[in-house]
């Protein structure tokens, strides 16, 4: 039998009783969210009050389970800081008990929703690296319970106490609403045109096929402009919506040892970043951000912030940043990079470079024109208009490329239309790959691709001797954290 | 550093594996495209049967003669701090895996590999869900000694 002293039994906190109630309507919706076409259909279907009551007697069903399920989490989820470690275990039928190391979240963040503000509520979601899913998610404590706990986990960290940290906060970057609705109008917008236009199609073949086809043929060249225009404006008041709702009085603010962000209207977020955890930034500057003179910068850590987009990450995901301040908000997530990617000169790619990617933007943009004569005829030859296309575009995507590599950090730069600099912290690095295709290697050329927890960062091609070099140089020694 | 060559028995597990494989595509994806190509464009029978023979013998063909290419381009090398495999025939990829940020290592052994005595060692960092490293076609005492050499040699995650 083992010696080893036995920490004392620390008794299982549970959630608080209000969370039944605050978990009802999610739970609900989730359960029936995947009937949605059930109910698109007993709408538009035609089938008359039947369908319409047959669906909501379903739903209803469906809805009962997410009640079962709320019950079931609050009754049987149960949390402790036991023996240095968060133990989370829950369910009924299928039993899971879940550990914790607090060295290992790689981030932590506190949500309120509508619900949880009604109740004095708050979710406490802790992400370690991998995994899909969020790791630790305790769906509602009070505030004081959430303070406990993340308190307890920072001692076990070793970290400084709340009251130490927030005397030494500082802001870094603060978004107001001219800038949201900046970033909703220059966010994608063409998709949901066509989600629309296409949910509307649908919507109208499905009320009356015949009638629907027969007023679209007679609608006028200046309604149909109008009805693009209308979609558009909605596009764009959609776009503009989720980013007002989601990232509403955004705030990042510094301490000594971490990040914070803080966003959202009727869903408050505030994440706490360890500094020691951040991977990588990602400056992401699309034409028309850039063309007004803005930026999204998102730090990732290896949580789950790389398999999301930056809508949803739930690490600092920073909507505008004026593009004088990318660098330094870059260099503040990441205070050893040394190098200010807007302000600092970066290496290009090797000249041969431009001249693969020509070769291959040649190819595509034939092998294209030759498939759009075989589909429609001589005039499928208008389609060769892309080849001295795709040598401009290559040639601004080549001018655009730029990397550098210092002891700390690695800073890659690529693409002109959506343009992305990303900086990774050196001593994160996992695996180093340097590929060549025939191409490159008609070329001399060879591609580093420098990997992270959760993502990867692919350097502008290089000379393929001063790749083979710099991936020796890459590899952390042993010793490196 | 010179790099290490795996098990030249993989060349035949390759070639066997591929053939197989290239029965199957004949069967499930050749065949039918030559029948549809027949229906839809009135070719005649020998015509469609000669594309179907042709299509068949370049899969096995390109089974036979890519594995000694495939066993020419690939090698791995353990060195002071780190994991080097080279692999790819066209495309070629070199990659370092940190002795230090490895994960856990695994061996892999189908029924096929079994048959030859081979296994696969599949290294796994924090980057990804998938391997890092994939080093195929090692016989079985090489791949069990180097998985529980890398696995000694892991260290810390970087994460």
């Amino acid at each position: 039998m083992s010696d080893a002293p036995v920490a004392a039994e620390t008794p299982w906190s549970s959630l608080h009783p209000s969370s039944l109630l605050v978990n009802l309507g999610p739970r609900i919706w989730r359960a029936i969210k995947g009937f949605w076409w059930l109910i698109f259909f007993a709408v538009f279907g035609g089938g008359g009050w039947g369908d319409l009551i047959g669906v909501g007697v379903g739903l209803t069903g469906v809805a009962g389970l997410g009640v079962i399920s709320a019950i079931v989490h609050f009754a049987t989820l149960r949390y402790r800081v036991h023996a240095g470690r968060l133990e989370i275990k829950q369910g009924l039928l299928n039993r899971q008990v879940r550990v914790i190391d607090p060295e290992r979240i790689q981030n932590a963040e506190l949500v309120r929703n509508v619900a949880h503000r009604a109740f004095g509520l708050v979710e406490v979601r802790l992400e370690t690296a991998g995994g899909m899913r969020t790791e630790g998610m305790l769906s509602a404590l009070s505030e004081d319970a959430a303070g406990v706990l993340m308190g307890e986990l920072d001692r076990l960290r070793g970290r400084e106490s709340e009251a130490v940290l927030k005397r030494s906060e500082e802001p870094v970057v603060e978004v107001g609403v001219p800038e949201l609705v900046a970033y909703g109008l220059t966010s994608r917008t063409v998709g949901t045109v066509a989600l629309l236009g296409g949910v509307a199609i649908q919507a109208l073949e499905l009320l009356e096929p015949e009638e629907a086809v027969e007023r679209a043929s007679g609608l006028g060249f200046g309604v149909m402009l109008a009805l693009v225009v209308l979609a558009f404006a909605l596009s764009f008041g959609i776009s503009v919506s989720v980013a007002l709702t989601r990232h509403w009085k955004y705030r990042l603010t510094r301490t000594r040892t971490e990040l914070r962000a803080e966003s959202g209207l009727f869903t408050r977020r505030r994440a706490r970043i360890p500094l020691e955890k951040v991977q990588l930034t990602l400056a992401d500057e699309p034409v028309l951000r850039r063309l007004i003179g803005y930026g999204t910068l998102s730090v990732e850590t290896a949580g789950l912030g790389s398999m999301r987009d930056e809508n949803q990450s739930s690490e600092a995901s920073i909507p505008m940043v004026p593009r004088e301040d990318l660098g330094r908000v870059s260099q503040v997530a990441i205070p050893v990079a040394g190098i200010d990617a807007w302000v600092d000169p970066l290496d290009p790619p090797h000249p041969r470079a431009l001249r693969r990617s020509l070769y291959g933007a040649t190819g595509r943009a034939l092998a294209l024109a030759g498939f759009s004569i075989l589909a429609v005829g001589p005039w499928g030859a208008v389609a060769l208009i892309l080849v001295p296309l795709s040598w401009f575009a290559q040639y601004l995507d080549h001018r655009a490329q730029g990397w550098r590599v210092t002891d700390h950090v690695v800073l890659s730069r690529r693409g002109f239309w959506r343009r992305r600099t990303s900086l990774l912290a050196r001593d994160k690095v996992q695996s180093v790959h340097l590929v060549q295709g025939p191409l490159m290697r008609r070329h001399g050329l060879g591609r580093l691709l420098v990997r992270v927890a959760g993502t990867q960062v692919a350097l502008p091609d290089i000379g393929y001797n001063e790749a083979a070099a710099l991936m020796e140089q890459l590899r952390p020694m042993p010793g490196t954290p | 550093m010179e790099l290490t060559q795996v098990s030249p028995d993989a060349v035949t597990l390759w070639r066997l594996a591929g053939v197989l494989r290239s029965g199957f595509t004949t069967v499930m994806l050749v065949v039918p495209a030559g029948v549809a190509l027949k229906v839809a464009t009135e070719l005649s029978a020998w015509v469609a049967v000669g594309i179907v023979l042709a299509a068949a013998a370049l899969l096995v063909i390109q089974a036979i003669a890519w594995p000694g290419l495939t066993w020419r381009y690939l090698g791995y090398g353990v060195r002071d701090h780190d994991l080097l495999l080279q692999r790819g025939v066209l495309f070629r990829r070199r990659t370092s895996v940190p002795l230090n940020r490895i994960q856990h290592v695994d061996t892999h052994q189908g029924p096929l590999e079994r048959f030859f005595g081979l296994s696969s060692l599949l290294v796994y960092t924090a980057s990804t869900m998938s391997a890092d490293a994939v080093i195929p076609g090692l016989d079985e005492q090489t791949a069990e000694s180097l998985r529980d050499e890398l696995a000694r040699r892991g260290g810390d995650d970087g994460v």
